[in-house]
């Protein structure tokens, strides 16, 4: 008989792939993380360099592993490809010995993303039971999880007893679907009337800013034409208007099922509007330097702001016609967008009606 | 019923159609590839632990810890009688809950631990690091018998559990061995 003392001295076997755990931007020593298979669980184990910390799953308790198509290749390529260039065009204007170091430091760069391109596509694997959900960052790239996942497959079914086919699946969400509706219409709201009914979300909010934001274009449009005081003020208005209207879509869109691209077109506005502001401090202070007593009032750094002409510098005609062309842009496609996720909203509400 | 599955990026509840389809699906909601691999455990239902039988007649065998439950099994450690509610089982082993600690912080029960401090790796990296940098190689003056006094003070302490050698404890001590030797030769020939 097994020894008291030996009791789940198992051997391990180690399995393909290793991560890192993530634990802050900087951290001195960044977690190591591997899996090995043992008989009847898996062990996690994260290195510290110093202590190892130890997870085990076992193949009994294991429900689903979900493996997600992540864009870091692509992401770790981008910067790669910036890094090479850059010490490229640093080789190319440096003096004879630096221009051959900073050539060597760019090749790296470009080993990186050969590496990297080579090694494929990237994933995030993610192991789950009863009771909680385990990130596991070794199953980074999706050739090495399809073989983890192919080596614990008949593991994790020898242990639980069988296949989970698709056909058990289906008939279980079919129970899951008809018991839903039951509990449904037990819990009928007019039966029930404290119950409060919260109506979806159909993308007012986001029709008022791209509105706004094919307007303020116009606006700069027409300022560029014939520069005035009082559009000036009357687009200030707008900017901030629109401004929090997009806060507030933000946070409405972030639980709905919008499509993804109106999703990006409201976070590209925001992107927009922190430009403007960025561009506006800049044009401030120029501003400010050139006519200091004009700032020792407040109205009269506002009249001096509002006072700029698209004319006056460069920097204020090329800033004015970006402006322009990103409000249209961005305005009228996220207006085609809006339009559309409200009328799918519409149909399906008249289908609904119909329905009952 | 199950517990339902979420996308691992929007967290959207998934259904039983994205699941098994032996290769990518995409997230219905924020369009993210998965692949989802369900198991047997997905379906199975949750399993209340178990709060002991009482003891109807007298002369029923009460567990040592609640003697007003009835006895089911024996610790394999200490032998003393256990209810349903004090039973452990470790692979496939009934224990109490005194004898699991006990085993536990003595690190006998090598599946109940959790953490381990790798001093082998620890000897190591004081010996061959300050080497390594070069700069700092007059460390190796303090470092090497640290390192050396690592490796052998910790020779029998317990190490990572998937690795089975001293590999790591013998080149820490040969390492600063040499090391500790290269300084006592210094050290002697200036005083010469």
């Amino acid at each position: 008989m097994k020894r008291l003392e030996d009791l789940g001295a198992a051997s391990y076997k180690r399995l393909p792939g290793k991560g890192l755990r993530n634990s802050g931007l900087v951290a001195v020593f960044r977690t190591r993380c591997t899996l090995w298979m043992a008989g009847d669980h898996i062990l996690s184990i994260d290195n510290n360099v110093f202590t190892e910390d130890y997870k085990r799953f076992y193949f009994n308790d294991i429900r689903a592993i979900i493996i997600q198509k992540s864009s870091k290749r692509l992401v770790r390529n981008i910067v790669f490809s910036i890094f090479a260039a850059v010490f490229a065009l640093i080789a190319y204007f440096s003096g004879d010995i630096a221009r051959s170091i900073f050539f060597i430091i760019s090749a790296l760069f470009v080993l990186c993303i050969f590496i990297n391109t080579v090694r494929g596509p990237t994933c995030t694997g993610t192991l789950l039971t009863e009771v909680h959900r385990e990130v596991l960052p070794s199953l980074n790239r999706i050739r090495i999880a399809t073989k983890v996942c192919n080596i614990l497959e008949t593991k994790i079914e020898k242990a639980q007893g069988g296949r989970l086919t698709r056909d058990m699946l289906m008939k279980e969400e079919l129970s899951r679907v008809a018991n839903q509706n039951q509990d449904e219409s037990r819990y009928d709201t007019k039966r029930h009337p404290n119950t409060v009914q919260t109506s979806p979300y159909k993308g007012m909010i986001h029709l008022v800013v791209f509105i706004l934001v094919v307007i303020n274009g116009l606006f700069t449009g027409f300022e560029l034409l014939h520069h005035t005081l009082t559009i000036n003020i009357i687009q200030s208005f707008i900017i901030l208007l629109f401004t929090t209207g997009v806060i507030i879509s933000l946070v409405k869109q972030s639980s709905t099922d919008m499509p993804k691209a109106l999703k990006t077109i409201t976070w590209c506005i925001l992107g927009y509007v922190c430009l403007s502001y960025v561009s506006s401090q800049i044009v401030m202070i120029s501003t400010m330097m050139k006519n200091t007593s004009a700032f020792m009032n407040q109205w009269n750094m506002y009249r001096a702001i509002w006072d700029i002409s698209p004319y006056d510098s460069l920097f204020m005609f090329v800033y004015n016609l970006i402006s322009m062309t990103l409000s249209l842009l961005l305005g009228s496609a996220g207006l085609i967008l809006t339009n559309r996720f409200r009328a799918q909203g519409n149909i399906q509400v008249h289908n609904r009606q119909q329905g009952d | 019923m199950p517990g339902p599955i979420h996308c691992t990026k929007c967290q959207a509840t998934l259904s039983a159609a994205w699941f098994n389809t032996d290769g990518f699906t995409r997230c219905p909601s924020c369009n993210t590839p998965l692949r989802i691999d369900v198991y047997p455990a997905y379906l199975r239902e949750k399993v209340q632990g178990s709060a002991g039988e009482s003891i109807i007649i007298d002369s029923d065998a009460s567990c040592f810890f609640h003697p007003d439950k009835k006895a089911v099994t024996h610790c394999e450690g200490c032998g003393r009688f256990l209810c349903a509610l004090c039973d452990v089982e470790l692979n496939g082993h009934h224990l109490c809950t005194d004898c699991l600690k006990a085993g536990k912080e003595n690190g006998k029960f090598t599946s109940l631990q959790n953490h381990r401090t790798l001093y082998d790796s620890m000897a190591l990296r004081l010996a061959i690091y300050p080497v390594i940098t070069i700069i700092f190689f007059y460390l190796t003056i303090i470092t090497a018998p640290m390192a050396m006094y690592m490796a052998i003070r910790h020779w029998n302490s317990p190490m990572s559990i998937v690795r089975h050698t001293r590999t790591r404890s013998v080149f820490a001590i040969l390492i600063s061995g040499l090391q500790i030797l290269g300084w006592a030769t210094l050290i002697i020939i200036g005083a010469g």
